[in-house]
């Protein structure tokens, strides 16, 4: 869909980083704009600087009560949404399996993977009832390559993230409803401080900075086009294809050098 | 990793289907077995049929306090465990993620991928410091492609777990440990009847299952010689590759989509 097309932008993560840029280009389009964050102090600083149709939505991803509460209030204020970014996430603690607490896992699977179903939950049904608008989920380069040590619980989350998309787009389709992935390579933004403020440690900082860096004004104005476009794939970081590819070389190697098996359906 | 020089596997979901056709290749080769299962009764029926190389303890891959005492249970028997099969799981749930309820997504999750995690952070550490050992954690194809209909909580619980895989092969590499991601197509297993016993709902999904030509016993011939050739992935249907070719393809096409900073 023409995003100048949309009405009402519902956007998790929204107070900082690649949240408020994608706010920030839609709002200029003229697209009224909630933005959900678990940090009030900062939606209340990115809200009185801004003027127009903006609001603030204090809302945890992980909190589903939260999220039907939220999107009865974002609706009653702006009308039905018809875009949902699907875009809070955190960062992982850089240890390796072996040694991660199960709760610092589980706290990345919880907001990077659950808090995108949550918010398909509450939003799903009523886009599809609608027969238009469009779904952003933000997932990330390491949604795609799990080429580095210490992203053991981050990667999980964000392929996960890119394969509940592409299911989520065939199922979409029907009705009309557009479905994108944003895979992100790094991207100047608020990361590691989120992750601290929902009590996530980080023991390895360098994972946050596996390439250069890209600014969520440019990776907003990706996201826009891809939504007039309906494309499935955001990249921000074509470079690291080469990973994706050498990944997929080594799938199709085990697929040919395995051991003789029957072949059966696909 | 040579599985002459193996002393001790732990299966979990290795009373039925995959894990037990591994367990058995296994025993095969001389490794002695712990067969890990939520379902008492039928751990008791295969033990009982299968001798003194094959033991079982009763487990659900969710209850991470009780992987320690299960661990601690089978090492004091056979020996520190040096081969991991990460293997237990429930079959999808056929719904949209639109209509699909908390409960049966987080069933799946819980099982299919945090269960997975759970066994690597009960051993991994142990294998790490011997220096030895094999981990497989069992995916499926549907981790590696998302062609297949109704398949979504279970996908997106698959793709974890290759990830995780992958992620952990990178990390367990330097210390001489092998780790293989198994991605099995349609194999003749007990998985529907399995997952309903634990109170999932597969009404919508069973319907589309299409008749498999391979075994359990043809799969676990796949993954001994996975182990031992340390391959990343063991993927039991071949024409997988087309699948991954053409997502490949996809995200191929979207790295040309650019537009100039400004």
């Amino acid at each position: 869909m023409e995003p100048a097309s949309a009405r009402h932008a519902f956007i998790t993560g929204g107070a900082s980083g690649i949240g408020l840029g994608i706010a920030d280009a839609l709002s200029a389009l003229g697209v009224a704009v909630t933005l959900a964050d678990i940090d009030a102090l900062e939606l209340e600083t990115v809200l009185h600087e801004r003027s127009g149709q903006w609001r603030g939505q204090l809302l945890d991803v992980r909190d589903r009560d939260g999220w039907g509460r939220a999107k009865a209030e974002a609706e009653a204020a702006f009308g039905p949404v018809d875009l949902l970014f699907n875009n809070a996430g955190i960062m992982p603690d850089g240890r390796e399996l072996a040694d991660m607490p199960p709760e610092s896992f589980d706290r990345v699977i919880a907001i990077n993977l659950t808090g995108v179903f949550n918010g398909l939950s509450a939003f799903g049904a009523s886009l599809r009832e609608a027969g238009r608008g469009h779904i952003v989920n933000t997932a990330s380069m390491s949604g795609m390559v799990a080429d580095h040590a210490g992203l053991g619980s981050y990667s999980p989350s964000k392929f996960a993230v890119v394969a509940m998309s592409e299911v989520l787009r065939k199922e979409m389709e029907p009705h009309g409803v557009g479905v994108s992935v944003l895979c992100p390579g790094y991207t100047a933004t608020n990361l590691p401080r989120s992750t601290k403020r929902v009590g996530g440690e980080i023991v390895d900082a360098s994972i946050d900075r596996l390439e250069s860096a890209v600014k969520p004004h440019h990776v907003a104005q990706m996201v826009l086009r891809a939504i007039a476009e309906n494309r499935l794939y955001i990249v921000t970081h074509p470079e690291r294809l080469t990973a994706v590819e050498a990944r997929a070389d080594a799938i199709r190697a085990d697929c040919a050098s395995g051991p003789a098996c029957p072949t059966g359906p696909v | 990793m040579d599985l002459s020089t193996a002393r001790h596997a732990f299966i979990t979901g290795g009373a039925s289907g995959l894990g037990l056709g591994i367990a058995d290749a296994l025993a095969a080769r001389g490794v002695p077995v712990t067969i890990a299962d939520i379902d008492a009764e039928s751990l008791a029926e295969v033990v009982a049929t299968r001798g003194n190389a094959f033991r079982g303890v009763v487990l659900d891959t969710r209850d991470r306090d009780r992987w320690a005492s299960a661990k601690a249970e089978a090492e004091a028997t056979f020996g520190p465990v040096d081969v991991l099969i990460n293997n237990a799981g429930i079959s999808p749930n056929g719904q949209e993620f639109a209509d699909m309820s908390f409960e049966s997504f987080d069933r799946i999750l819980a099982i299919n991928l945090v269960g997975i995690v759970n066994g690597v952070m009960t051993f991994a550490a142990d294998f790490r410091a011997r220096g030895s050992g094999h981990i497989v954690c069992t995916s499926s194809q549907a981790g590696l492609t998302t062609t297949v209909a109704g398949v979504g909580a279970y996908s997106v619980a698959k793709f974890g777990v290759t990830a995780l895989g992958e992620q952990l092969r990178r990390e367990m590499e330097p210390h001489g440990v092998g780790v293989t991601v198994l991605c099995p197509g349609y194999v003749q297993t007990n998985l529907g009847a399995n997952t309903v016993k634990i109170g999932g709902d597969i009404r919508r999904y069973s319907a589309a299952m299409p008749e498999s030509d391979i075994t359990p016993a043809d799969v676990g011939r796949m993954v001994v010689a996975g182990i031992e050739g340390n391959q990343a992935y063991v993927v039991t249907h071949k024409d997988v590759w087309r699948s991954v070719e053409k997502r490949m393809n996809g995200i191929k096409a979207a790295c040309d989509f650019r537009i100039e900073e400004g």
